[in-house]
């Protein structure tokens, strides 16, 4: 929406420039990053957004600087496998924005043959895609990440804040996620402090409370895949530096 | 290197006083003006029984937990947060609560906005959370009795149950580092750093021990002093109470470095994406030049 | 001088489409609008779950209309294990149903801002100002629904979660600014609308057509026969290796090709006489987001919803009764149909979502106009290309 056809100040253009891309998902990652309202106008001013199929006139993909992607990749795809490609070629970094592109999320459960393309049957999240490793930097969970977590994000990437951006970092390598890690990652080892925090981070309730152990209590029949339990869990990582008591 | 000295176990804190209520729970009196006043709009914490997580909008409806039981509360983040709107909210929890809310400040993950919607911390000191059976057992262990616990306090350095008959029980520490919460085994921030006040319980009921960590908690008692002035009485608290309170802490924590110590030689599991913090505990607890800055584990 | 354009990954549209243009002296003879994304795959994953967990499952079809799919979907379990619903929980899905129209509608606007502003300064400013009222609507999703994307809190039986007075006074207080914010930035894209026009020099009957219109209702959603669906399949409608690639049915309502949507709606509940041209759309969308907003405040000052809001009945059927669940998107009518069995497993889930009605609408539009001016076209549609091929 802010990118101009002419770009006639390239050279003094320090901004930082970013683009949305899309692999096989539903929109609503960039969407949340619109749902900072108010906010995601300051933000945007500050970055300067040179694709997005929503909100760029821009028919051909430019370098970018960073290469916000949502979605998991359909391998049947033609077009899928040319984003792919571009994305190598033209972004110097790549952040999995949500579930699908880091986790699988949603896309977990695909198994295709609908019409009226039933070939359309492999959907790998980009975390898992060899040919991306170097550039996959950064993989942010959540369906859809909260709009207050992207908007941390993109502070801290603008601040390079690396204490705040290593556990994203960290989540680049771990390909899957359920509701399953806070069971086997955190209640299994002996980690569980019954806080609730899973219970509330997850976007479909999937994960309740269970009042007589003080521990989660998991639905896997709603579980999307999305990584948002255990990233939420105090367990998992904590904030470093921890709140400074001014 | 680490030495469990007051800043590692109590932590940073401004000042730290003995608050009387007039017979009344001082906590829960402060809590109460501050809904009355509108210093905040809800607080988030656990039903008095500890049973379940709740949320407390009106100030003749406070009751806080009175045992060292205090499950789930940030399971009613988004609720207060998404759902109600709240904005001012108060919290009061044990330290871990607080791990997963700063957690949820700082990154924004889990509940949206919950860096602005939360205008009070209060943690509790906790010797390590119990579930209702593990009361039992620790009980028939103990005292070989059946009977309910009504409230945990700390007196003379040891920890206290209140039982429902009335009957005052010291709990040995080695005893009850067995029947907490497994999680409880490795925590090494009991005295909720992080937070903006501490609440120690003390023997009598209307009395409890502030320890005042934050500018943000230090001028809201101050405001509150001044807005309803002698409803709660503020006397520094003496070095003798904080150096019990330290005793405590400090033999609970040898317990739980006992059990740190063991699982990171063993080389026990950690969840994934974990910054280590058991091994880094660990390296810091067995060198000596290693500059140990405040860090709450 | 005839020649064939091909274009694909459209600008300021949801998703990846593309078009198909066969042109003479520039002007569109015949026209074909298309999705280009993968399949996912939602009717086939759905197979062999617990019917309760559709409405969780489809509202991640779209990350723009997501509530939409949650109530289609839940109503259309419903209505095959015949499960009845307080009727709060109907009202109550109603104004998720409407916040969600204006959420996504403004969303359009921003994205069209695009064309309308060639001052980025008033661009930015206008954003602002839209983004104030989809905050609001943003507020009520996440109040009711439980989130703003992906409302978790629509089930098979109503709502989870009811609505304390307070939380629904709290929505109240902040309508009225909401709908004043929205009249004044509605009234400036309709003159930004205007000067589009004329500077594109398009008059008020370009992007017509001569279809049909469909709706079900002007806000929420009423039954229809799903048999008067069916579907033509991309590689009966386009050539060579698009036959391979296009990833959306065409639906025809009883057999023809139909345009839903704001226009539909307005020509049969509200009498509204059509000019035939797209501009209208834009129109009608807008005018359907302050009607939204007022009707998201009368529901909600006339009811009570601090009771139970969810029949929690495990739903079954017979495993051949087809239900149909209806709800009125914000690009038209939104229709799931489900079958299940006696334990209340999905046997059969199909999706008619109203972009892919529309498919043929727009490449009807097309007929007539300067091919360099399509994109105008398909834009006007406001097309949502991941539910077309979900």
């Amino acid at each position: 929406m802010f990118y101009r056809d002419k770009l006639s100040f390239e050279e003094e253009d320090f901004k930082l420039k970013v683009g949305f891309l899309h692999f096989s998902s539903c929109s609503g990652c960039q969407v949340a990053f619109l749902d900072m309202f108010e906010e995601a106008v300051e933000i945007l001013d500050t970055v300067e957004l040179v694709y997005s199929n929503m909100l760029t006139k821009r028919r051909d993909i430019p370098r970018m600087d960073v290469a916000f992607v949502e979605g998991a990749l359909c391998v049947e795809d033609p077009h899928h496998i040319n984003l792919l490609r571009e994305l190598g070629k033209k972004a110097k970094m790549v952040v999995a924005v949500g579930g699908c592109a880091a986790f699988g999320g949603v896309r977990r459960l695909s198994c295709g043959n609908q019409l009226p393309q039933p070939q359309h049957q492999t959907f790998v999240p980009i975390t898992e895609v060899d040919f991306l490793k170097t550039k996959v930097k950064y993989a942010i969970p959540g369906c859809p990440p909260n709009p207050s977590l992207l908007y941390s994000f993109l502070l801290a990437l603008l601040e390079v804040n690396e204490d705040f951006l290593l556990p994203f970092e960290l989540m680049t390598s771990s390909t899957k996620a359920s509701g399953f890690d806070i069971i086997s990652e955190v209640v299994n080892k002996g980690f569980c402090v019954g806080c609730g925090t899973c219970s509330t981070a997850c976007p479909t309730r999937a994960i309740s409370f269970n009042r007589e152990c003080g521990k989660p209590a998991f639905n896997a029949n709603l579980c999307v895949h999305c990584g948002s339990c255990l990233a939420a869990c105090p367990q998992s990582f904590k904030p470093y530096p921890q709140p400074v008591y001014v | 290197m680490v030495s469990l000295d007051r800043r590692f176990l109590i932590g940073n804190f401004r000042g730290a006083f003995v608050v009387e209520g007039k017979g009344k729970n001082p906590t829960e009196s402060i809590f109460r003006l501050m809904l009355k006043h509108q210093f905040i709009d809800g607080l988030l914490t656990c039903s008095k029984t500890g049973e379940s997580p709740k949320l407390i909008l009106k100030s003749d409806e406070v009751e806080l937990p009175s045992k060292n039981t205090c499950f789930g509360v940030n399971s009613l983040l988004k609720k207060a947060i998404q759902k109600y709107r709240f904005s001012r909210l108060a919290v009061y929890a044990p330290a871990c609560t607080f791990d997963g809310l700063n957690k949820t400040q700082y990154f924004g993950i889990g509940c949206n906005w919950t860096k602005t919607a939360i205008s009070l911390k209060v943690g509790f000191l906790c010797p390590g959370l119990l579930t209702e059976n593990a009361f039992n057992a620790e009980l028939a262990d103990i005292a070989g009795k059946s009977t309910g616990v009504k409230r945990f306090y700390f007196d003379g350095g040891n920890l206290f149950y209140l039982l429902e008959d009335g009957a005052s029980l010291k709990i040995p520490l080695s005893v009850h580092h067995h029947y907490t919460n497994s999680a409880c085994r490795y925590c090494l921030n009991m005295a909720a750093k992080g937070t903006d006040i501490t609440c120690v319980n003390l023997k009598e009921e209307d009395r409890v021990l502030l320890i005042v960590r934050s500018e943000r908690g230090w001028s809201t008692l101050a405001h509150l002093q001044k807005t309803a002035p002698g409803e709660v009485l503020f006397r520094k608290a003496e070095e003798e109470l904080l150096a019990s309170v330290e005793n405590f802490l400090r033999e609970k924590i040898l317990l739980n470095i006992a059990d740190i110590v063991e699982r990171v030689e063993l080389g026990l599991p950690v969840p994934k994406w974990n910054d280590n913090k058991l091994r880094k505990f660990y390296r810091i607890w067995n060198s000596v030049d290693i500059n140990f800055e405040e860090e709450v584990f | 001088m005839k020649k064939v354009v091909k274009l694909e990954g459209i600008p300021l549209t949801e998703g990846h489409s593309g078009l198909y243009l066969e042109v003479e002296d520039g002007i569109v003879k015949r026209g074909v609008y298309y999705a280009l994304v993968p399949v996912r795959g939602f009717e086939t994953l759905l197979l062999g779950k617990d019917s309760r967990v559709a409405p969780t499952i489809t509202t991640r079809i779209c990350g723009l209309c997501q509530v939409t799919h949650a109530i289609a979907s839940a109503r259309a379990v419903e209505n095959v294990a015949g499960i009845e619903v307080p009727p709060e929980a109907e009202k109550l899905r109603e104004v998720l149903g409407l916040a969600v129209r204006v959420y996504n509608n403004l969303l359009h606007q921003i994205v069209i801002s695009e064309d309308l502003f060639p001052d980025k300064r008033e661009q930015l400013s206008f954003i602002r100002e839209v983004q104030g009222v989809r905050k609001f609507a943003g507020m009520v999703l996440e109040t009711i629904g439980g989130e703003i994307i992906h409302s978790p809190n629509v089930k098979v039986g109503g709502i989870s979660e009811p609505l304390e007075e307070f939380v629904k006074e709290k929505i109240l207080s902040e309508v009225e600014g909401a709908l004043l914010r929205l009249q004044t930035s509605f009234s400036l894209f309709k003159e930004k609308l205007d000067s589009l026009w004329k500077r594109e020099g398009f008059d008020e009957s370009f992007g017509n057509h001569n279809l049909d219109f469909f709706a079900t209702d002007l806000y929420y959603g009423k039954q229809v026969k799903f048999e008067d669906f069916s579907f033509v399949l991309p590689q009966e409608v386009v050539e060579g290796s698009l036959k391979r690639r296009v990833s959306n049915l065409f639906p025809l309502v009883g057999g023809k090709p139909v345009e839903t949507g704001p226009r539909a709606r307005a020509v049969l509940f509200k009498g509204y006489r059509p000019k035939g041209g797209v501009k209208e759309l834009h129109i009608l969308r807008g005018e359907e987001n302050i009607d939204a907003l007022r009707r998201i405040k009368e529901i909600l000052e006339n009811n009570r919803f601090d009771g139970e809001l969810w029949n929690r009945k495990t739903p079954s059927s017979d495993g051949e009764t087809v239900g149909v669940g209806i709800h009125e998107a914000p690009r038209g009518a939104n229709v799931h149909a489900v079958k299940i069995d006696k334990s209340g497993k999905i046997t059969y889930y199909k999706i008619v979502v109203p972009t892919e009605i529309n498919f043929f609408a727009v490449s009807e539009a097309l007929k007539g106009a300067p091919a360099t001016k399509a994109e105008f076209i398909v834009r006007a549609y406001d097309p949502c290309i991941v539910c077309a091929a979900h």
